[in-house]
This record gives structure tokens, sequence and C-alpha cells, in this order.
């Protein structure tokens, strides 16, 4: 293999497109020592798949570990006051900041990700061939679109596949058979318009179905959005979405279960059109795009139990400031909050305890 | 100069090379279905039933069938009495059937005859002792009031998928639609009732054409169509006695970016189309006159959208729809924002989150401020087939809740509309 990445492109980036919060402004002076780490694991495995899904895999369990002990220690911590609560936000930004803000910005938005995705859309544009050029367009659209979807199924499809799964099940059980086929007919007549009935209908029908294991599993996203909301609605609007769709979900299935023949045929055109170099670094480009494609998935699953959490906190801090800050504006926050919006309203020790760079290393002892 | 007679009896082989046409499957079934049509009795609705196995493709008919002369007739190259009906060319039979399969049986029966008539063709063995001059035609007793035509495709050439026969279905439904919707014929497939698809169009958009110039006529109806489609899906499937010849067939219509919104079906008649079926004759000047007719008619609804935002083109495809400002980024009241979302409407948002899935599904479009190639939103609009422009930095700013715009997911550009 004879790839090489410029140099330049495996330092710390200096602007980043998924970034609406200044993270990339922020981190680097906050923790200067991420800039360190980044540039060693880019460097490592910019050109090593197998080791980034690794390194992806011991982020997520580090991130999930501390994450559970921080929640753990703030639910348990009786009188919890403006300090308590600023720094276990700076807490959460380093655990942010060390464990998700690499696998999840700096490699699947920044420079290393740039140029595979490029290089794998030039060399698409080498292997197409058409006589026209509108054919040729479309050729290479396709292509680039099939390469750059992959193989991989994330959050999104995965709960649409699991749909079918869950319709199969629910229509095997006699009890909600004329409820269900009730409810199918509103949601074809009108999902938008029907939505209390159909809603009342789904309520009885959970009634029925709320320790079936099968749709337990699959729809286990939408239950837990249940829990930690207080709302049924989130369920509901999957069974909907479990009918609605059911057309879609199933060819959704059957194109996902034919999609990887498809690269597999793309890659084997590959492998007779280009050179050798060439082939390497499309395949490596594949790679790598679906990597960090992939982890940001993997990475982005912990939301569920974070955003909660951390963005709680911020209410909270929020709540307190605007007491004795009664011009505050209410805005909402996201993970960087503390540093953009939150501070301008602390007490000057608190706010130094944020403005103050953390030269210190991140592990899970120290954190 | 001397003057000789030669034998002209075509080769054998020229029975299977007809089937050579760049047939689509649908389209070799679309012309057994053809002379099942025209083959209706009247005041009687036609059921016409198609089989496809790994084994056979059986097209069966209550048709009035075909007396001896006719069946007989039936496997003549290029013979054809039905002037003015689907069947004029007198080649689908064979074409269609040499395509699908190396053999095939043809049984005809007339309700009031008391013999069917029986047709067998087997490729190989025409190829190696077939005679232009006797062929062989079987007469069997039978005497019951049933009647019809039954076309049974032995030895398939083609390499079925579930993923074909989908499209096989749809592909009928939408094919003969006006038949179906005139309550003309049943038509089913694999044992279910083929559907014709229901056009999505933006309400109220939808206007008739009836247009008549010279010995031609364009019947029908366009209208914008609803988000969600590539952007090559648009134009008109149009129909020639009631049969569809083309789909999204772009006659009359130019790149104009408000042209390529539309869809419609356009019955032309005056205009012949080619003998496999699956086009006019570009050449004639009667498809000239139709085309310049409908260029002139559209060129009142071309427009030039003002460019609103440039982000990352994340997937392909271009939509009209309304902006639906979705707040997916913060914590907030997860329900209301679901709720704001119509089926259609583009979702405009910081960033997505699988949460709000039934939101998206239901969008024709996701503009997101956030994200590059590789975001979520791009990879579930991808997905999902719905066009989306990410990573535009400042959508959630610049475009209003309610505001019309049309997306263009292939280049990565949203206009104003």
């Amino acid at each position: 293999m004879n790839i090489k990445i410029p140099e330049y492109l495996l330092k710390m980036p200096t602007y980043l497109p998924n970034d609406i919060e200044g993270m990339i402004f922020t981190y680097p002076n906050k923790f200067p020592l991420i800039k360190k780490r980044y540039e060693e694991v880019a460097k490592k495995y910019a050109m090593d798949p197998a080791g980034f899904r690794e390194y992806g895999d011991s982020q997520k369990a580090e991130l999930v570990v501390a994450l559970d002990n921080l929640k753990k220690e703030y639910e348990e911590h009786k009188d919890k006051d403006l300090e308590y609560m600023v720094r276990m936000d700076q807490r959460l930004n380093k655990l942010f900041c060390f464990r998700f803000w690499i696998v999840n910005y700096l490699f699947a938005d920044g420079p290393i990700h740039s140029f595979y995705v490029d290089n794998l859309k030039l060399l698409i544009r080498k292997l197409v061939k058409a006589d026209e050029t509108e054919k040729y367009e479309a050729k290479v659209e396709e292509i680039i679109q099939t390469l750059l979807q992959s193989d991989y199924a994330d959050e999104y499809l995965q709960q649409a596949l699991d749909c079918n799964t869950a319709l199969n099940e629910l229509k095997s059980i006699k009890e909600i058979e004329s409820n269900l086929n009730k409810v199918t007919r509103l949601i074809d007549e009108d999902p938008m318009k029907n939505v209390n009935d159909i809603n009342n209908i789904w309520k009885e029908v959970w009634e029925v179905i709320q320790n079936n294991e099968v749709i337990g599993k699959k729809l286990r996203h939408a239950i837990y959005q249940v829990k930690f909301r207080s709302s049924m609605l989130p369920l509901y609007n999957i069974l909907t979405h479990t009918i609605e769709f059911r057309k879609e979900n199933l060819q959704l299935q059957e194109k996902y279960d034919n999609m990887h023949l498809k690269i597999e045929e793309i890659f084997n055109k590959a492998k007779k059109e280009l050179s050798a170099d060439e082939y390497d670094l499309l395949k490596m480009s594949y790679e790598q795009a679906k990597n960090f494609a992939m982890y940001k998935d993997v990475m982005g699953a912990v939301d569920g139990k974070l955003i909660p959490f951390w963005f709680g906190i911020h209410d909270e801090i929020r709540d307190i400031l605007k007491k004795s800050n009664p011009n505050m504006p209410i805005k909402s926050v996201g993970q960087a909050g503390m540093f953009y919006y939150l501070v301008w309203y602390l007490p000057t020790d608190l706010k130094s305890i944020v403005m103050t760079p953390d030269f210190t290393d991140f592990s899970l002892e120290n954190l | 100069m001397e003057k000789e007679y030669i034998d002209i009896t075509p080769h054998r082989s020229i029975m299977c090379k007809i089937s050579q046409t760049g047939y689509s499957v649908q389209e070799a079934i679309s012309e057994l279905i053809d002379n099942s049509i025209d083959a209706r009795l009247e005041n009687e609705k036609l059921t016409i039933k198609v089989t496809i196995n790994k084994e056979h493709i059986i097209i069966e008919d209550t048709g009035k069938g075909m007396n001896k002369s006719q069946a007989k007739d039936s496997i003549r190259l290029g013979y054809s009495s039905k002037k003015e009906k689907l069947g004029e060319f007198g080649l689908g039979l064979k074409t269609a059937t040499s395509f699908l399969g190396e053999e095939f049986v043809l049984k005809t029966k007339q309700k009031d005859l008391s013999e069917e008539y029986i047709i067998k063709y087997d490729e190989n063995e025409w190829l190696e002792k077939g005679d232009w001059f006797k062929f062989p035609f079987i007469i069997e007793e039978k005497n019951d009031k049933t009647h019809g035509t039954i076309v049974k495709v032995n030895k398939i050439k083609i390499d079925l998928t579930d993923e074909l026969l989908r499209k096989i279905k749809e592909e009928l439904g939408r094919r003969f639609a006006p038949f179906i919707l005139n309550d003309e014929i049943y038509l089913y497939f694999n044992g279910e009732k083929c559907e014709v698809p229901k056009p999505d169009i933006i309400e109220g958009t939808k206007k008739e054409i009836d247009i008549k110039i010279g010995k031609c006529e364009i019947k029908g109806w366009w209208a914008y169509q609803l988000a969600g489609y590539n952007k090559s899906y648009y134009g008109f499937n149009t129909f020639r006695r009631g049969r569809l010849v083309t789909v999204f067939d772009k006659i009359g219509l130019t790149n104009n970016q408000e042209i390529k919104q539309i869809i419609g079906e356009l019955e032309i008649s005056g205009v012949d189309i080619t003998h496999d079926k699956k086009g006019w004759v570009k050449t004639s000047e009667e498809y000239k006159q139709v085309e310049e007719k409908l260029m002139e008619y559209f060129k009142e609804y071309e427009y030039k959208p003002k460019r609103l935002l440039t982000g990352y083109p994340a997937s392909k495809g271009k939509v009209i729809g309304t902006v639906r400002q979705v707040n997916m980024f913060h914590a907030g009241n997860m329900e209301q924002e679901i709720k704001k979302v119509n089926k259609g409407d583009i979702i405009v948002t910081a960033m997505t989150r699988p949460q709000y899935l039934i939101a998206i599904r239901r969008a024709g479009g996701i503009i997101t401020d956030l994200g590059g190639t590789l975001c979520h939103a791009a990879i579930v609009s991808r997905e999902f087939g719905i066009p989306a422009v990410v990573g535009t930095n400042i959508a959630t700013s610049v475009l209003q809740d309610g505001q019309k715009v049309i997306i263009d997911g292939g280049e990565g550009v949203v206009y104003e509309y």
C-alpha cells in the first residue's frame, strides 16, 4: 500500500464544519492537552481502519463508565450548590472533549475525513465510464452515494428495519387484531389529522403488548424515551411509524440486504479499472468514511443518557442565575453552553473556574 | 441484364433474434397483457392474472379467446388483424415470450366453440428443425363454456429477484392505470391485485390539458409533484390508446427549475409509436408538432428562482416544499416539534436526531445548519431517499417557518420558490 496523507492534515484543525457551538475554539484553550492527544491518535489511526474502530470502542467504553459515575455521584450529592454544578459541567466538558469530541468531531468532520471523502469522489469519477455527460454524472453520483452510505445500518435505519419485525409480531397477537385494523385504517387515511384517535388505540394496544419481548427489544429506543421523557408519545410515534411506513420499511430492508453486493461489485470493477495504488486508496477511503459515519452513530448512542443529564444541569444553573440576573435572556444551550452563555452571569470566582485552562491530562481516575 | 428470383424466407433464428430488443421484463409482460386487453368482451370486465415464479411465467385472461384462424395467425411473425388496437404490430407474443423463456404454450378458447387451440413453441427445437410451412397446431375438444387465453412461458431466461418482482407489480399498476381506473380490467400479479400508484402532487396545482393540433390530440393533466423524488423523476407518463408508452417522458419540458417539478399523464393520439412500443417515433412530423406545442404551453410556467443558501450536497434530488423549523438540537418539546411536520415539508434544523424519525420520514427534504457529507442528517436522508443540503451554517436563521423553498440536494443549493 502506498497511501500518503499530507502531514498538515494530521495536525489539530482550526475549523470544523459541524461545530455550531465553536468547540474548536473553546476546547483547545480550556484543555490544551487535547491538541497533543488528537495529533497522536490522528497519526496512529488515520490509515488504520481496524485500529480506529478499536480506538472508537475504547473511547466509548470509557465515556459510558465515566458518565454513569458522574451521574450517580450527582444524583447522590446532597445540597448541590452553584459551584458544585459548575464544576460538574466542567468535568462533563473534559470527558466530552477527550472521549467524544476526538472520535465524533475531529476525525469524523475534520481534515482526515475531507481527505478520504474527496479522494473517494475523485476516484469514482475516474472509474465510471459513459458516453453522455448526463449519464456519466448520474452514474458517478449513484456510486458516490452508495459508497458514502456503506452497508452499515445506523440508528435511524436500524429503527426503521426493526419496525418490520415489530409489525410482524403485532400482527401475530390475536387480542389486538381489531385494534390493529382500526389503527391501520386511521393511519392510512391521515396520520396527522387522526393522531388523537390513533394514540387512543395505541394506549389500548400497549396494555396488551407491554410485556412482549420481541416488541420490547425492537422498539427499545422509543421505550427508553418514554422513561426519561415521562410521556408515552415517543412510543405511540414509533408504533405509528411502523404502520405508516410499512411498505417503505420492507423496501429499505431489501435495499439494505443487497447493499453489500452492490459495494462488492463496485470494488470488483475498481480492481480491474484502477491502478493498484488508486484501488488501495479507494478502499481505504471507503473504509474510513464508513468508520467515521459509523462511530458518529456509535458515540451518538450515549446522547440519550448524556443530554438529559448535562442539559438538565444547565437548566438548573440558568434558573439559579436568573434569580440574581433578571435581565438574563433565556436561551437553549448545547454541550458547550457554559462557555458561551452561562459564564457571563456567573459570580467572579466561578467564572474563573470556567475560564482557567486545565493542563491536566484526562483519566477516569482524576476526572 | 439478367434477373433471378431468389428465396428470401427468413432464417429460423429470426424468431429468437426479434426478442433482442432491449426489453425490460415489465415491458415484455406488458406486451402479453396488451393482447389480453385487445381480447376484452363487450360489457364484461376482463380479468388478467400474471403469475411468475422460478419455473414459469403465466398470463391468463378471461377474454373472448381466439377462433381457429386467429389462433393460427398468432404465431405468424408480423401478422396482425388488430388495427387501432394495442397489439397492432403482430410481434408481441413472439418477441415477449422469446425474451422471457425458451418455451411457451398458448391455449385459447372461445365461449361458444367446443375446441381449444394450442400452440407450443420450443426455441431449441425450432432452431434445429423448425419449418415455416409446417408449424404444429393442436386442436383439442373441450365442451365447456370457458373462454380466454393462457400463455405459459417455461424455462425462463431472466433472473428473478424479490426486488424485480416488486418492480413488475408496481409498474403493471402504473402501465395499465387507465384500464384499471376505468374499471375495465382486474389485473392480478402473483395473486395480488395491481394497484395504481397515487401520484404525490402538491395540492391545488393540478391542471387539465386538452390540446388539438392537426390530427394529433393531447389530453391529460399535470401538476407539481410533492417532495421526495429523485431529480430525474419528473415528466409525464404518456399513454396511447390507454396503454402506457413512456414514463417520466420529458416531452415539451425544459431543464428549468420549476419545470423539473412537473409530473402528469398525457394520452397522445395521432403520433406513431415504435414497433417495440417502448417509445414514440420522435422523427415523425406529428411528434415534433406535439413537442413544440407542449413546449409553448409550458413556457409560461418557467421560472428562475433566487438562490438562498448553499451547503454540502448530502442527498441528491430536487424538491419543492414548505419550511418547518424543527428544533432537534436542544431538549425541547419533542412532540410539539414532530407535530409541525406534514408530509412533504422541508425540515430545517441545526442537526437531526434519531428520536425524530417519524418527522424525518414524513419530510420531503432536510436542510441543516451543521454537518458534512457523513453527518447523521446526510446519512439518514440518503437512507430514506430524501433530498438534503447540510452544513449551511445559517439555515435556521435565514429560512422562515412556512416559507416555500426548492432544495437541490445534488448541488447543495436551496432556492426561493
